[in-house]
């Protein structure tokens, strides 16, 4: 696969990354490395390996992040169980830009692939209840809800995907692998 | 917000001119020194432990002033904005931070004449020719020390005349803080039926890939 994913500081950061998303850019090139060392969250890059050369075509960014159940009301915290009660926690795909230049050429669905696969790589070591995603807008929760991923009752822009059905996707990006291997 | 002083008093284009007036000082304190640096270099009759402090001394010296130079012009502009944008914490604070950043840079510069001049004074070797040289930073090091206390006096001035407390910026800064950590930690504000449902998809068996997932998963493997 032509395609791979590297650390924010293996890679010099195009400065004419552009995915139409000026948040998403700014992000990239000012706020990402900053996040990264504040443990706030982590990026990849996902490239593209053109004559042993990585090249930049998007990226995605990780956290995790807690469910508030504080604010419910009481009678609904006590008909809780009791693990519920407890600090739970979802991973969080914080961000997933592409940049315009590879837009309409399936790579946006490779990049969501890609950052499944990093999401069940991390429950590995530090477990959460599935994947929660912000989508920046109407056609970003459009893409995400198309594969998958379902919207929260109170915000359409709030969408989660159960643990189980990241492990699924995953699990079937591996099959063919293994037998072709 | 409003200012403490009326606009039609408002001296900072005062301080824009002064601004500009360093700027170009320092840059007049660069070549000078530049020239006069480099002509001493290539000359035979300095000695080459004077040679060395200078050559040491002046690539450090360079690359500050030239940082200097760029703070001041940086200042200027932020200055001319904060006067079309008198309430616009972002801008006060750069202003702010461009000067300090120069007065430290100034304090150094200021300091390295003082060093350079004291050790070429322990230079045995000293022709009269170096002597003249050695007034020279002497005379160098009196403008600096002007120019730290325009500088002064301008940050002094700019304080009187700005907008927000120190308080307010420290606010400030801390919230821009929070919220670049708040871009991917704000907790996810769940209602009774999104708690629900995320507890309820722990127990229950995965759903299919939807059509378009399982669209993406042979693009997946073709590219495999």
């Amino acid at each position: 696969m032509p395609y791979v994913c590297k650390s924010l500081t293996e890679l010099t950061l195009p400065h004419d990354f552009d995915c139409n998303e000026p948040a998403l850019n700014r992000f990239l090139l000012q706020n990402a490395l900053e996040n990264e060392s504040r443990g706030v969250c982590t990026t990849h890059l996902f490239c593209e390996v053109v004559d042993s050369e990585s090249v930049i075509l998007g990226y995605f960014s990780l956290s995790t992040t807690p469910l508030d159940i504080n604010h419910l009301d009481q009678r609904t915290i006590k008909r809780l169980p009791a693990y519920a009660k407890a600090n739970l926690t979802a991973t969080l795909l914080a961000r997933l830009a592409l940049d315009k230049k590879y837009h309409g050429k399936k790579l946006g669905i490779l990049l969501l692939i890609e950052s499944l696969k990093a999401v069940e790589a991390s429950w590995k070591l530090v477990n959460s209840v599935g994947l929660l995603v912000h989508a920046k807008h109407d056609n970003a929760a459009s893409f995400y809800s198309a594969h998958g991923f379902s919207s929260l009752s109170k915000n359409h822009l709030e969408l989660f995907m159960p643990k189980k059905e990241v492990l699924a996707i995953v699990a079937q990006t591996k099959k063919r692998s293994d037998v072709s291997v | 917000m409003t200012l403490a002083i009326p606009m039609e008093l408002n001296p900072l284009d005062s301080v824009i001119k002064g601004a500009a007036v360093l700027a170009s000082a320092v840059q007049r304190t660069l070549l000078e020194t530049q020239t006069v640096v480099q002509d001493y270099i290539t000359t035979t009759q300095a000695s080459t432990e004077a040679r060395d402090i200078l050559k040491s001394y002046f690539i450090e010296l360079h690359s500050k002033l030239k940082k200097l130079e760029n703070s001041y012009k940086n200042t200027a502009t932020q200055l001319k904005k904060a006067k079309s944008i008198n309430d616009d914490i972002d801008t006060e604070l750069k202003i702010i931070l461009l000067m300090n950043n120069a007065q430290s840079d100034l304090i150094f510069i200021r300091d390295t004449y003082k060093r350079i001049q004291d050790q070429l004074k322990q230079v045995k070797e000293l022709s009269l020719w170096s002597w003249s040289i050695s007034r020279q930073f002497d005379k160098a090091y009196k403008s600096l020390d002007q120019s730290l206390k325009s500088i002064d006096r301008a940050l002094l001035r700019f304080n009187q005349l700005r907008h927000y407390s120190v308080k307010e910026y420290q606010a400030y800064q801390h919230n821009q803080l929070l919220k670049v950590a708040a871009l991917t930690t704000q907790p996810i504000q769940l209602d009774a039926d999104d708690l629900r449902f995320i507890l309820d998809s722990i127990d229950k068996p995965p759903k299919p890939p939807t059509p378009a997932m399982q669209r993406a998963l042979e693009h997946y493997h073709q590219c495999s």
